[in-house]
Order: C-alpha cells, then structure tokens, then sequence
C-alpha cells in the first residue's frame, strides 16, 4: 500500500513537472552570461552570468550542459583562512524574486578539460538545468579577461 | 603499551607542528617574512635559466604563487595585475618585474609557464621546480597550498593562498596585497614600490 501511494506520487510529481519542462523564461531571466577566454596551455575556464528567479519560490540550478568540455560542474571559491578552496556544489540555489551573480572568485560553472582553446570572439552553447525539470538554452559569447587594446598610460577601467 | 606511548607522542609531535603554522596571512610571527625585511631570496627555473631574486635589484618586483590549470583565482589576480602595469607610464611599469612562481611543477614547466603568462603581459616571468626547492621557497613566504583530488585526476585543483607580495627595489617586502585587490589600489601600491628606489638614493 505504502509503496503503491508513493508510486503514485511519483508519477504525479512526474505530470506536474512536466508542462515546465520547455522553459519558461518569465520563471528565469540569464543576463551578462560569458565564458572566460583561456590563456594558451590551460585546460580549463569558467563560466559567469546573471541568474534572476522572478518567482516567488526558490530556484536550484541542478547542472548545466556543453559538449566544448569533458567535464562541468557548479563551483563556489570559498576563503577558508586565507586559503582558497574550489568547492563543488550539489546545486546553486537563486532565492524567491532574487538575483544571483555568478562572477570571479565567487559561485562559478567550471568548465574541464575544454576540447579546444578558446577565444575571444566565439560563442559557448550550453543548458542551464533547473530542479522541477526546467532547462533553459543559452549562448555565452567567450571574452577575455586581459583588455588587448589597454597600452601604457591608458586609464580605462 | 610501548607502541601506545610511541603514538600518543607522535600525535603531540604532529599536533606541535600543525599549531606552529598560521595559515590566515603570510606574515607570522616568523621575522623572516615582515614588512621592511629582506624578502627570502630563491632561485628556480626559467624558460631561459636559473632566475633569483636578488636578480632584480633596483627594480619592484610582484611576486604571485598559482598554476597555469587554476581556472578562476589565478587568472583573476593575473588579469588584475596586467591591467594595473598595463595602466601605469612605460617607465613606471619597466622599474616593476611581474614573476609568477608555479604550484603546480609536475604540470608547469618553465616553457608552459612563459606560454601562459605572455597572454597576460609580456613582462612576466614564469618560474618552476622540484618540489624540494619549491617546498622551500613557499614555506619561506608562507604559501599554503594543497592539492585537491578530484576523482578524475586530470582535474584536480590546488587550494592556495593567493597574494601579490610587492618586493621593493631594495629587496625588502614592501607589502602583501589579496589577489581580489581593485586595479586602482594595485597601481598606486606599484607607483609607490617603485618610488622607495628614489626615496632611499635621496
């Protein structure tokens, strides 16, 4: 009996989840997404963006998906005296009508083991995976960290 | 019963080194690494040779520890520091000596490193070396490092501590800054390194 109500409820669950698997983009608005361009010999980089939950119930992003690497995962640097640690997240979780900014030296997608150097100028396909089933698609242009045109007492920030 | 003894004071021992250690900032208590002291000198390896430090008398030098698979502290700081040499006059930024020391020297040959570093600056060096050299050099400026398994090996990561530690023409550390410092802050701390070369000729 026990078994048969929670089997029930899974498949519920699964009917529930299901009209909100395309996503809905008033549900999560991505903005300034871009991915690191890499320095010659380095294998890896990162991923950064603006993830806005309008809804009034938290969202957890779950994973997100490229074929450009082998490997990616959802990481937070964490200061732990001083030390820096990367830390791997089971999710990131974006608050009820909250923005969360994944930047440098905070919650990042890391991405490893990237097939092809990139640069500055392409574009990054990838999937955003959301807890409930809800993906979203997103292209990320590659920019550089270090201004090429910056030359000696240019004052630009 | 004996091997019990033997253990309880190898559990002291090791507890007396750890407490000996203070990994929140890389100056301790230890005088060899304080503000206005000799920097410890070292020499590693360059893609063109031994480098010192004592080989940079006369000019500022910016010393930064990370490795070249370190995917978004070590690019950060590097990003930051370019753009703060890259903001400063010529003859500002040819009184100042970027070197990037590797923690990573399985991974990081000399030749890697100068491949990664000329995409930040052209100034910079990159240096390697056995990890008893390297031991050496990191105890004496206080770097905490760790590897950090991955369970593919190929993506392991190295905690560390991340600082720019700003060495003055004279070969005194000058100051020590966060990787996350600002570019403002990071180029009025170089100016002013290299400013000390003046102050102490005077």
């Amino acid at each position: 009996m026990k078994t048969l109500i929670s089997s029930a409820l899974l498949l519920s669950s699964l009917f529930i989840a299901t009209p909100s698997l395309a996503c809905d983009d008033h549900k999560l608005e991505v903005s300034g997404s871009y991915v690191r361009e890499m320095p010659p010999a380095s294998k890896n980089t990162a991923a950064y963006m603006q993830l806005k939950n309008t809804t009034d119930k938290p969202l957890k992003l779950l994973e997100v998906q490229s074929d450009i690497a082998k490997k990616i995962e959802l990481h937070n640097i964490v200061n732990v005296d001083g030390v820096l640690k990367m830390q791997p997240q089971p999710y990131i979780e974006i608050a009820a009508n909250d923005t969360l900014t994944l930047k440098p030296g905070g919650y990042h997608v890391m991405i490893m083991g990237v097939k092809k150097q990139l640069k500055q100028g392409e574009d990054v396909k990838m999937t955003l995976k959301f807890e409930g089933g809800m993906t979203k698609d997103l292209t990320a242009p590659v920019k550089s960290i270090v201004p090429k045109s910056a030359k000696a007492g240019h004052s630009g920030t | 019963m004996k091997y019990k003894s033997y253990a309880i004071l190898l559990v002291i021992l090791i507890l007396i080194i750890l407490s000996g250690r203070n990994p929140t900032e890389p100056t301790t208590t230890n005088s060899s690494l304080a503000p206005d002291k000799t920097a410890p000198n070292f020499t590693l390896q360059s893609n063109q040779g031994p480098v010192s430090l004592t080989d940079f008398q006369g000019k500022g030098v910016i010393l930064f520890f990370g490795y070249t698979n370190c995917p978004d502290v070590c690019p950060t700081g590097l990003s930051t520091l370019t753009q703060a040499l890259k903001q400063l006059p010529k003859a500002t930024q040819q009184q100042l000596q970027p070197i990037f020391i590797t923690l990573d020297p399985t991974v990081d040959t000399p030749s890697r490193l100068s491949e990664y570093l000329q995409y930040f600056h052209p100034n910079f060096i990159g240096l390697s070396s056995n990890q008893h050299t390297l031991q050496q050099v990191t105890q004496d400026y206080h770097v905490i490092y760790k590897r950090q398994p991955q369970s593919n090996s190929e993506f392991d990561f190295i905690q560390h501590t991340a600082y720019f530690y700003l060495i003055s023409p004279t070969g005194n550390l000058s100051q020590y800054l966060p990787h996350q410092s600002s570019i403002t802050s990071l180029k009025k701390a170089l100016s002013m390194l290299v400013k000390t070369k003046q102050k102490e000729l005077i």
